[in-house]
């Protein structure tokens, strides 16, 4: 039997990466904001002996290709025509869902329908006639609960579909209100309350609870008609009980405090749940720059502290500098494999010290903050909180996600760039993670080195990047032609992230860390250790060190350090957090090179993913020019801090 | 009660097909406002949209018929339609016209 191919596809944040896991044994990161795939991922899985490859897309919204990440899905779609189309939907959103159908419809491929995420939707009140709008539409429809894998059964069985969906010469629009209207669609809380129902139920509560008094009481009077009616209709109470004045004078009082009553009702009957609540707070701006700080002080805490001050102190400090090189040291007798293992230049001295002892536990408290974040949906609230601002470096709210992700990794990151509308937008947002958005280790490290330096210190280094990533992106959006593209972003609800997700991507992470950057590490100072072996290191750094002690003022070591950053940035932080600690920097010193090395070079695997996906020329302009900048600001700094007398 | 009872099927059929039917006449609704000028949390039904957002909004969702809220003006427009909540700017919010029937 041949291999099928079965494409999952749908809006984005649907669930498809979820139920894509759950297909197949591997893990495709899922997070709570539209944009987390960018690029296609394959896996496998047999039903019934017959094999299929399951392709996880990005998310897309019609056939139309308006970002670099939907292109790549219709390529798929329209190029390589899978055997079957899974659309996976957000069951809450019938409506949009079919209207996709309708659209997918068009390619003509054999298509099953998903409507996912049914625990939110039940929660919500809403449901849907499986069987009606599978016979409607066509093809089958089944549904699941992408976080559980409730109901993957169902969709393994009927992977080997053949049917078409079907579409009667109508317009998609025509076709979906039709289906809708077929199927007796009740539309979710906005429309169940309109507003004559809300007046008529408002009444019919007050009067209910009116009557109950009125019974207790025991006054009988007359009553009009049409309130005789409204109760009849909404209260149960109404056979048994006798009408009266007081009845009528609350269903007028209902009736004239509705007008009051109606946008608290609307408060109360939609989603009242603390999630929802937060969801809100979070992208107001008054409320949500509250939250942004509190959650960036968390971040603070979290990783500059913990992580870089306790975990780095167990690790370096205690493990490492007392204990395991110091016994190293003691049992290698002199001679070549001592320099090389833990020498100045040596593999286990420095490398894996800074490795694992340095690094390791930063990015880790990083990570569980970050998968963290990620799931909770909190990043797309502060992308519409950071719209203007990024309007003013000629992007707009969305260019956040890259950015944020940036502190991930600047080398996904900047893939993730595909999310962005126009080409200006994607070089800029890739200059500007390039020069100034520090990778997790390096932000970590950096936080562990002002955390144990002064407050000042901390807000010139992240002051000073910050308004440089500023100047540079208001500078490119004047003199880049092109033009930068409307908001719109999809703004998913607050959930709580599962804490099995968040192990699993912070694990997940970390094995990535340990794999690719960690050879890197080892691989640098050897590099190192080789170059002064044979004299040449020295050569080098007497070649930078007009710029590093003349120009930046900054002791020779640092050059060292700064060729370490550009193997892996936050090998190079690890340097100066060494350089910081042991006191060979200055304060002043250590906020110069910082802020240096934060906007300093992208570092090697960075600039392979720019190749990709700028190209070389851009790419090496690119470097070229934030050398040079980063150089500049720096020595700016130097002189501005002296020249001020700021102590920091 | 349906939402049929205030948008009845009829009127859907009045609409051009390419997804900017514009039925006010069948409707007797009040003349159709921009979005932005809608109050807050207030449904209202979409009219038309003017062409430079409808192939945008067109994928939200959001077309001739279907009824829309605006639940935030500040700092940028977010408007929920079905159970999606959409972050767009002001810009593109003022391409939709709605019937408000209060208005
Ligand atoms: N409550 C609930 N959440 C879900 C369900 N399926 C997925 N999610 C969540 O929805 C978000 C988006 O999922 P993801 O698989 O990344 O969506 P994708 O963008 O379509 O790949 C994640 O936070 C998931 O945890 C579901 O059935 N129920
Ligand atoms: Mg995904």
């Amino acid at each position: 039997m041949g291999l099928r191919k079965v494409a999952l596809v749908g809006h984005p944040n649907a669930g498809k990466s979820a139920i894509f896991s759950h297909l197949t044994a591997r893990y495709a990161a899922v997070s709570n904001y539209p944009g987390t795939t960018v690029d296609i991922f394959r896996g496998r899985t047999t039903v019934k002996g017959q094999p299929y490859e399951i392709l996880d897309t990005p998310g897309i919204n019609g056939l139309e290709a308006r970002s670099e990440d939907e292109r790549v899905t219709l390529d798929i779609l329209q190029k390589d025509r899978p055997d079957l189309i899974v659309q996976v939907a957000d069951g809450k959103n019938l409506r949009r869902t079919l209207y996709l159908t309708a659209r997918l419809a068009e390619l003509k491929i054999p298509l099953l329908l998903d409507l996912n995420m049914k625990d939110e939707s039940q929660r919500k009140g809403i449901s849907v006639d499986v069987e009606t709008l599978s016979r409607c539409i066509g093809v089958p429809v089944v549904e699941t609960v992408g976080t559980t894998g409730q109901g993957l059964q169902q969709i393994r069985d009927a992977l080997d579909t053949h049917a078409l969906c079907m579409r009667n010469g109508e317009t998609p629009i025509q076709w979906v209100e039709s289906i809708l209207h077929q199927v007796g669609y009740q539309e979710a809380a906005q429309e169940r309350w309109t507003t004559l129902e809300t007046t008529l139920w408002t009444v019919a509560i007050l009067v209910g609870a009116f009557f109950h008094l009125e019974n207790y009481f025991g006054a009988a009077l007359g009553w009009p008609t049409l309130y005789g009616w409204i109760i009849s209709s909404f209260s149960s109470t109404s056979q048994s009980a006798q009408p009266g004045l007081l009845a009528t004078a609350a269903a007028l009082v209902g009736g004239y405090l509705f007008p009051v009553l109606l946008p608290f009702l609307w408060a109360v009957r939609a989603d009242t749940s603390f999630n929802e609540k937060f969801g809100v707070w979070a992208r107001k701006f008054a409320t949500g720059s509250v939250i942004l700080v509190i959650a960036l002080s968390l971040l603070y805490q979290l990783v500059g502290n913990l992580g870089a001050q306790v975990f780095v102190g167990l690790l370096e400090t205690q493990l490492f500098a007392t204990y395991f090189i110091p016994w190293l040291q003691l049992l290698l007798p002199a001679g070549f494999f001592y320099d090389l293992l833990v020498g100045q230049y040596g593999v286990i001295s420095v490398g894996l010290t800074y490795g694992i002892a340095i690094v390791l536990p930063v990015v880790f408290t990083f990570f569980i903050a970050f998968s963290f974040l990620e799931d909770s949906g909190y990043l797309p609230r502060l992308a519409i909180l950071s719209d203007k601002l990024f309007r003013s470096m000629g992007l707009n709210g969305k260019a956040l996600l890259p950015m944020v992700l940036g502190l991930g990794c600047v080398t996904m990151a900047t893939m993730t760039t595909r999310i962005l509308n126009t080409k200006k937008e994607r070089l800029i947002a890739t200059v500007l993670l390039a020069l100034g958005v520090p990778c997790s280790a390096q932000l970590g490290v950096i936080m562990g080195i002002v955390a144990g330096a002064s407050p000042q210190a901390t807000v010139v280094v992240f002051g000073t990047v910050f308004t440089q990533l500023l100047v540079v992106g208001y500078v490119l959006s004047r003199i880049l032609p092109g033009h930068r593209s409307d908001f719109v972003l999809e703004i998913p609800p607050i959930r709580c992230p599962l804490w099995s997700n968040i192990l699993k991507k912070t694990s997940l992470r970390v094995r990535w860390f340990l794999k690719e950057a960690l050879p890197l590490f080892v691989l640098g100072t050897l590099i190192l250790f080789l170059l002064d072996r044979i004299a040449l290191l020295d050569r080098m750094i007497e070649l930078v060190e007009p710029v590093v002690t003349g120009i930046l003022q900054l002791p020779r070591e640092t050059a060292t350090v700064f060729l370490l950053g550009f193997l892996r940035r936050d090998y190079g932080a690890a340097g100066l957090f060494d350089m910081a600690r042991s006191g060979t920097l200055s304060s002043l010193q250590t906020v110069v090179s910082l802020t240096v090395m934060t906007l300093f070079v992208p570092c090697i695997a960075n600039f392979f993913v720019l190749i990709k996906e700028q190209g070389l020329k851009i790419s090496l302009v690119i470097t070229f020019f934030i050398t040079a900048y980063s150089v500049s600001v720096g020595a700016l700094l130097n002189l501005l801090l002296r020249f001020l007398e700021v102590t920091v | 009660m349906s939402r049929y009872l205030f948008c009845p099927r009829e009127r859907m059929s009045g609409s051009n097909g390419n997804g900017n039917g514009d039925y006010a006449q069948q409707s007797g609704e009040t003349h159709p406002l921009r979005l932005t000028y809608l109050p807050l949390e207030t449904p209202a039904r979409v009219a038309r949209i003017d062409a430079a957002g409808e192939s945008l909004v067109l994928n939200f969702g959001i077309y001739p018929g279907v009824s829309v809220q605006v639940r935030q003006r500040y700092p940028c427009y977010v408007i929920k339609c079905e159970e999606t909540e959409v972050a767009l700017e002001g810009r593109l919010a003022s391409q939709i016209w709605v019937y408000y029937p209060h208005a």
